[in-house]
């Protein structure tokens, strides 16, 4: 975060993280498509579509005073680009977990939440994190509940931490989660989000 | 001949020339192909690869049309990612062209490392011909080799890096935090002087800007109308990212830190400076300028901009901020 006096900015860094295939690029699509700014994002992507390195977009609000820029990543998911993850989450003041609902996919997201861990090590614990179970639409197979889920992380140990269902390509929940990570990150503002007309 | 064996004469070639460590050929989305030179573990081919192919990727996401190189230097080595669908070769490129057997995606790309010292301008024209070669074969032969989606498993790792010679060595770790500071406005000022006074030195400046960890911008100069704020922010994230993992790329090969990258275009320049954890990045036009000349004077300005953020992470202001009262209630339009 860094606070910018002279163009009276406040600057912000949320990044999308979690497993291949999970659904980060569509969430941040989402968003994006909701405000209007779908063509402000940007993709470095492999020559299949999956994201390679990361998506950046930026959504700038004007405050009473001061202006709020949000800088907006998501990570890549796909193991063979594992050693880029840190570059794109460095600096980071809130982290969207974004996991596959579906309980065959449980290993994958504990897999990606322990990565997470180890590269923040103890400072995880005071970063806000939004967990977003993602594809609760999807009726094949079981899917992991918030309680079930809570139970494999320490989830008591966080002091920013929440969990919701969303359905990315759908958008519910997209919107709910970012609010409530800007609602970690300032605990004093009341944020709403309004399309474009 | 197998298309392998092919390649990895025309890369010994290129290792034979005086100071090249290493040359690697990878497929775009970062699928090593072939190499030449020794690697210390089959975790440092992939991370390298996988690396130098996101420093690749959006080495051609900001300059799609004219990337000639993209250089990494620090003080023990350098390492040189090169477009094998390079604009130098432009007599193949028609011929290939004509052929209907080339098209304008960036497939593939060589990754040279070599000792500081070494002369550049002699490896590109002793490389030119390898690499024109390496480029005929692979075309010709119409294999993609493209890497497999999500997760390795064991088997694919060795049977991706069969011809590789490997010797193992230790782990490495580089951590990464979260990070909060505050510009006072002089800061914010002396920083703007510095760029201004930037831009007066260099005629042909297209913008400059300082990125702070994380990849903030926290002072810029635009010169050129065709570069807005907005593009302005992804160029200065791509470019701290990009910073960041060469960083991580130049840790693995070499156990040292990233000091500079030069992009170098058909038309112009741009650098990107490590000043710790921040950058300071520039593109230039290359009408009227001279690169060794450039070189010469971007450290100057580095080293002030390196003053005044270390300054500024030194006098944090520790007033409460009220960012109710600064920002009201918001509405994200």
């Amino acid at each position: 975060m860094i606070f910018d006096y002279e163009d009276k900015i406040i600057q912000i860094k949320i990044v999308y993280y979690g497993p291949a295939m999970s659904g980060k690029t569509t969430t941040l699509k989402y968003l994006f498509s909701y405000l209007g700014k779908e063509n402000k994002l940007e993709s470095i992507e492999s020559t299949v579509g999956r994201t390679l390195f990361f998506d950046f977009g930026v959504l700038q609000i004007k405050g009473a005073e001061w202006s709020l820029k949000f800088l907006l990543y998501t990570a890549t998911g796909q193991d063979f680009y594992a050693g880029t993850r840190p570059a794109t989450l460095n600096g980071v003041d809130g982290i969207i977990f974004v996991a596959d609902a579906q309980t065959k996919y449980l290993d994958q997201n504990l897999r990606s939440w322990g990565e997470l861990k180890a590269l923040f090590g103890i400072e995880v614990y005071n970063l806000p994190i939004i967990i977003a179970l993602n594809k609760y639409d999807l009726e094949n197979g079981k899917k992991l509940k918030k309680e079930e889920f809570i139970q494999y992380i320490d989830f008591e140990k966080f002091k920013y931490i929440s969990i919701n269902k969303t359905i990315a390509i759908k958008g519910e929940g997209i919107l709910n989660s970012f609010q409530q990570i800007l609602g970690f990150i300032f605990p004093q503002l009341t944020i709403t989000l309004n399309p474009q007309i | 001949m197998h298309l392998q064996e092919k390649i990895k004469i025309h890369l010994d070639q290129i290792k034979q020339i005086k100071g090249v460590e290493n040359a690697v050929l990878t497929q775009r989305d970062g699928n090593p192909i072939q190499s030449s030179g020794v690697w210390f573990s089959k975790d440092e081919i992939f991370n390298v690869c996988s690396a130098a192919s996101a420093i690749f990727n959006v080495g051609i996401h900001l300059h799609p049309k004219d990337l000639k190189y993209i250089l990494i230097e620090g003080k023990k080595a350098k390492i040189l990612i090169a477009p094998l669908n390079s604009p130098l070769h432009s007599s193949l490129n028609k011929i290939l062209e004509k052929q209907m057997i080339l098209n304008s995606n960036h497939e593939f790309f060589v990754a040279i490392t070599a000792q500081p010292n070494v002369n550049l301008g002699g490896i590109f024209l002793q490389t030119n011909e390898c690499l024109k070669k390496i480029k005929t074969s692979l075309i010709t032969s119409g294999e993609s080799f493209k890497p497999p989606l999500i997760q390795f498993d064991n088997q694919k790792i060795q049977n991706i890096i069969n011809g590789f010679d490997i010797k193992e060595n230790e782990e490495f770790n580089l951590k990464i935090s979260s990070f909060s500071l505050s510009f006072s406005e002089n800061i914010s000022i002396e920083l703007r002087k510095v760029l201004r006074d930037f831009s007066l030195t260099i005629p042909d400046l297209k913008y400059a800007f300082i990125s702070i960890e994380g990849g903030f911008v926290a002072s810029k100069i635009l010169k050129n109308s065709r570069v807005n704020t907005d593009e302005l922010d992804n160029i200065s994230a791509m470019s701290y990212s990009v910073f960041q993992t060469a960083n991580r790329c130049s840790w693995l090969l070499k156990k040292m830190h990233t000091e500079n990258i030069l992009i170098d275009c058909d038309n112009s320049f741009q650098f990107i400076n490590g000043l710790g954890k921040s950058i300071f990045s520039s593109e230039i036009g290359k009408a009227r300028q001279k690169l060794g000349l450039l070189r010469l004077l971007l450290p100057q300005f580095s080293k002030k901009i390196n003053t005044l953020i270390k300054k500024a992470s030194e006098i944090q202001d520790y007033r409460t901020f009220d960012v109710k009262k600064l920002l009201g209630d918001l509405v994200i339009k």
